[in-house]
């Protein structure tokens, strides 16, 4: 049972990685010349085409396609060109910045959002509930690159309590998060509170009550427990998004992660960049995704049987 | 559901958030003194010996006063790797001046003065002796030697075309370190350019590069310039310290450090707090809100003139006509686009692809003044009464407003009767076409960069008869032998004639749509003062003082 499942994560891990630098690996040799960019506009052909040679770009498409997946199997994407060093370790020294704001973000969408989903779910008519719905399509509206402009000008510019740029201490942290979570706050609560409203219509939610179970307890144990499941699907879908970077976030906050170092790459055809990015990137995307499977089975029984 | 008590929260919230966003800033705002620029002590200006007299500069004095502070500098980019061999251009050509000498250096004047070597002379006309300084250490206490010398320029001249910093020596045959303090280079011919390509080329130290290797050196670089790299995260920060056994005496500050800020309004934000002390590229339109906050703001000429490139090589091509190249340089007005939408920070080209900084500037040529009328005229007696439809192609974000600036070149062609088919392409295609004209369109935006320090021969190569064919867009018997007599003038009057003579056959020949030279801002600090504003790629971090 276990053994097939594992078997089963592994094919689709193979698949999507593979399949995933296979397309990049072509798209990338389609849009243009990693020498010419390299060498610069003011470089003579002699010298870009000694670099093509030196880069090996002269030999057919094929024989670099075999040449790339044999060194991915090692986990070898390369040299990147612009920091003349193995492409995979720069991109896993990016990876922490990346996953602390990921994790920062989600972490704090869902000590508001939780309490706020299921309040305005239980307490539908009351003032808090209608403050919960209108702030969350406002967050909802509001663009990220513009928010963050407006943090930095009233938080570091005019009050000066908090850094505008950089990621050497905690309070650094705090602007990126503040950008990036109002979305997920939103998202969460909109989606908690259409969840647990629905399983409080469930007939196994009325029998509960009937037994003369406390409140609190049908809540805890019957409703959201079975209201969590599409969150939790929400959150692990917006976690692995996040830690593929927030690129404008990461631009704007001089923020180190993965999603800025990505672009860059993109945009200087720095193609072992891009690769390593995309590998680490798919790679941690799989592991968020096998964890939100196995957290189905934590919340419903049912799942664990099939 | 009665949303009225919600709304109001809403607005209110907004309100105050704008509000304060919109207050004048809590600190009080001083004006700020106009930025000093400090002329360095450098040595006085010898002309390149033709003669075999030997020059020797006084050594070099400096203020006794020990570094002091740290500068945080922001920038769009940072180097990835402190080789000076392989990245020539900024951001990398900043640090390596920081890092790293010369056996020459280039003055503000750009006129070569000794730097590691304290004479030279010229034993033959291909035959050139340099005698090292002595007692030069580099920064992790080894010696200065002409192994040194001749190791780093052995490195470049054999990597066959690996290191970009080839392009810039490579009429030097030979390099033989004579003595320990001697070195001899022989040029392939007599070289007029010879002591530029000098000042151009970085030393590296033998032992510590070979026992590093080139990915040890990249990452852990050490010279004999005034600041050491202590830490060089890729794409993150560069953290220098001052160099205290430096020959050139200590820097004024004894810690710089460079951050990555991409995005130009975090830039200007972070100026404005305080948080850095140097900013590059300020957006033009950001200028007055960071003069009223007490920052000052230094624009410097960028040693790059902006052309339209045309292709006069192919026969039907209405381009091939000397009068319709003029026509085209008629048809618009280079002066209102500065204006309007440069924000006057930038100069119209004087009809010609260097600027007043560069060796070969010829002083009395002018720019094509806007003339409509003119332009309808001669495209009509040149046989195009009715104008043709030409493509036209450039890449764009470079700089603010670009593409419209492009597009304004475009409407201007059209009043004169030229419709300009025009598409904005990315850096890869650009370069892509750019290498291999068939696929050019023949119109193409180009920004030609002269260096200053290497004069005005860099860019007239790309108008030579002598380019690879898929690059040549021009040629010009004239132009050539002007040309190519200035690559063999060793007395530097005549070579200057020849080379502002080939500026006027290029002024007249019109072989591009001159533009106009651009600017770069840069922002600094009220505590910051001593930068020089220099246009050939080199940041003059070593004279900066903080308060």
């Amino acid at each position: 049972m276990l053994t097939r499942y594992a078997v089963k994560v592994v094919v689709q891990l193979v698949l999507v990685v593979g399949g995933v630098s296979t397309a990049l690996f072509l798209l990338l040799r389609l849009s243009g010349d990693p020498a010419a960019t390299m060498a610069g506009p003011a470089a003579s052909p002699q010298i870009i085409a000694a670099l093509r040679q030196q880069m090996g770009l002269n030999d057919p498409l094929w024989i670099q396609y075999f040449r790339f997946l044999e060194n991915a199997l090692r986990l070898d994407f390369g040299n990147s060109y612009r920091f003349t060093a193995p492409a995979l370790p720069l991109v896993l020294a990016r990876m922490p910045a990346t996953l602390l704001l990921a994790t920062s973000v989600v972490s704090v969408s869902i000590l508001i959002g939780f309490p706020a989903g299921i309040w305005s779910a239980v307490r539908p008519e009351s003032i808090a509930a209608r403050l919960i719905y209108g702030l969350s399509y406002a967050a909802q509206a509001i663009p990220g690159f513009w928010l963050a402009l407006l943090l930095i000008i009233v938080f570091a510019v005019r009050l000066r309590w908090l850094p505008s740029f950089g990621a050497e201490t905690p309070a650094q942290l705090l602007l990126p998060t503040l950008t990036l979570a109002p979305l997920l706050i939103a998202r969460i609560t909109l989606m908690l509170n259409d969840s647990v409203r629905r399983v409080l219509n469930e007939d196994y939610v009325r029998t509960a009550r009937a037994k003369g179970l406390l409140p609190r307890h049908v809540l805890a144990r019957h409703i959201i427990r079975n209201a969590l499941i599409p969150v939790v699907t929400l959150i692990g879908i917006e976690f692995a998004h996040l830690s593929g970077g927030a690129v404008i976030t990461e631009v704007i906050y001089s923020w180190p992660g993965v999603g800025s170092f990505l672009v860059e790459g993109v945009l200087a055809r720095d193609y072992a960049i891009v690769q390593a990015c995309v590998f680490v990137i798919a790679l941690v995307v799989m592991v968020i995704n096998l964890g939100v499977e196995l957290s189905y089975g934590l919340l419903d029984p049912r799942i664990r049987t099939t | 559901m009665n949303v009225k008590p919600i709304r109001q929260i809403l607005a209110a919230s907004i309100l105050i958030l704008v509000a304060v966003a919109c207050a004048p800033a809590a600190t009080p705002t001083a004006v700020p003194p106009a930025p000093t620029v400090a002329r360095p002590t450098t040595a006085p200006n010898t002309a390149p010996a033709a003669t075999a007299a030997p020059t020797t500069a006084p050594a070099a004095t400096q203020a006794s006063t020990a570094p002091q502070g740290s500068l945080i500098v922001g920038l769009g980019n940072i180097p990835g790797t402190g080789d000076p061999h392989k990245f020539v251009a900024p951001p990398s050509a900043w640090l390596n001046y920081l890092v790293f000498d010369a056996l020459l250096e280039n003055d503000d004047k750009y006129e070569q003065q000794p730097a590691l070597a304290e004479s030279y002379k010229n034993v033959s006309p291909t035959v050139w002796e340099f005698k090292l300084r002595p007692g030069v250490k580099f920064q992790n206490g080894d010696a200065l030697t002409s192994a040194d010398v001749k190791f780093s320029f052995d490195r470049v001249l054999s990597s066959g075309g690996k290191l970009p910093q080839q392009a810039r020596v490579l009429t030097i045959a030979k390099v033989e370190a004579v003595d320990d303090l001697t070195v001899r280079f022989t040029t392939d011919k007599p070289d007029p350019l010879f002591l530029k390509r000098i000042a151009s080329h970085y030393i590296i130290p033998q032992k510590y590069f070979t026992a590093q290797g080139e990915d040890g050196f990249g990452k852990a670089p050490i010279g004999t310039g005034p600041f050491k790299v202590t830490e060089l995260t890729p794409d993150n920060q560069v953290v220098l310290e001052a160099f205290a056994g430096s020959w050139h005496g200590a820097p004024k500050v004894a810690k710089v450090v460079w951050k990555v800020i991409r995005e130009p309004a975090t830039r200007v934000n972070a100026l404005k707090t305080g948080e850095i002390d140097i900013a590059q590229a300020i957006p033009p339109d950001q200028i007055a809100g960071l003069k009223s906050a007490g920052i000052q703001v230094l624009p410097v000429a960028r040693a790059q003139v902006q052309t339209v490139a045309f292709n006069t090589t192919l026969k039907d091509s209405p381009l091939a006509k000397k009068e319709v190249r003029q026509a085209l340089n008629y048809a618009v007005d280079k002066q209102a686009l500065v204006d309007s939408l440069l924000t006057g920070f930038s100069n119209p080209a004087n009809g010609q692809i260097v600027g007043p900084d560069s060796f070969g500037y010829n002083p009395d040529l002018k720019p094509y003044a806007y003339d409509a009328k003119k332009a309808k005229q001669m495209l009509a007696d040149a046989g195009y009464p009715n104008g043709f439809t030409m493509k036209m192609e450039a890449t764009v974000g470079n700089f603010p407003n670009d593409k419209q600036l492009y597009e304004a070149v475009a409407s201007y062609l059209s009043e004169a009767g030229v419709k300009v088919d025009f598409k904005v392409i990315e850096l890869s295609v650009w370069l892509k076409e750019f290498y291999s004209l068939p696929d050019q369109p023949p119109m193409f935006v180009q920004g030609l960069q002269y260096l200053p320090f290497m004069d005005s021969d860099l860019s007239l190569a790309w108008y030579s008869c002598t380019q690879a064919e898929a690059t040549r867009r021009f040629c010009n018997d004239a132009f050539e032998a002007k040309f190519t007599a200035s690559r063999a003038e060793m007395d530097p009057q005549k070579r200057l004639k020849l080379l502002q003579e080939a500026n006027a056959i290029l002024r007249e020949e019109a072989p591009a749509l001159f533009l106009y030279q651009l600017s770069d801002i840069w922002g600094l600090s009220s505590k910051v003062s001593g930068l020089a504003p220099r246009s050939d790629a080199v940041l003059t971090l070593e004279r900066v003082v903080k308060k």
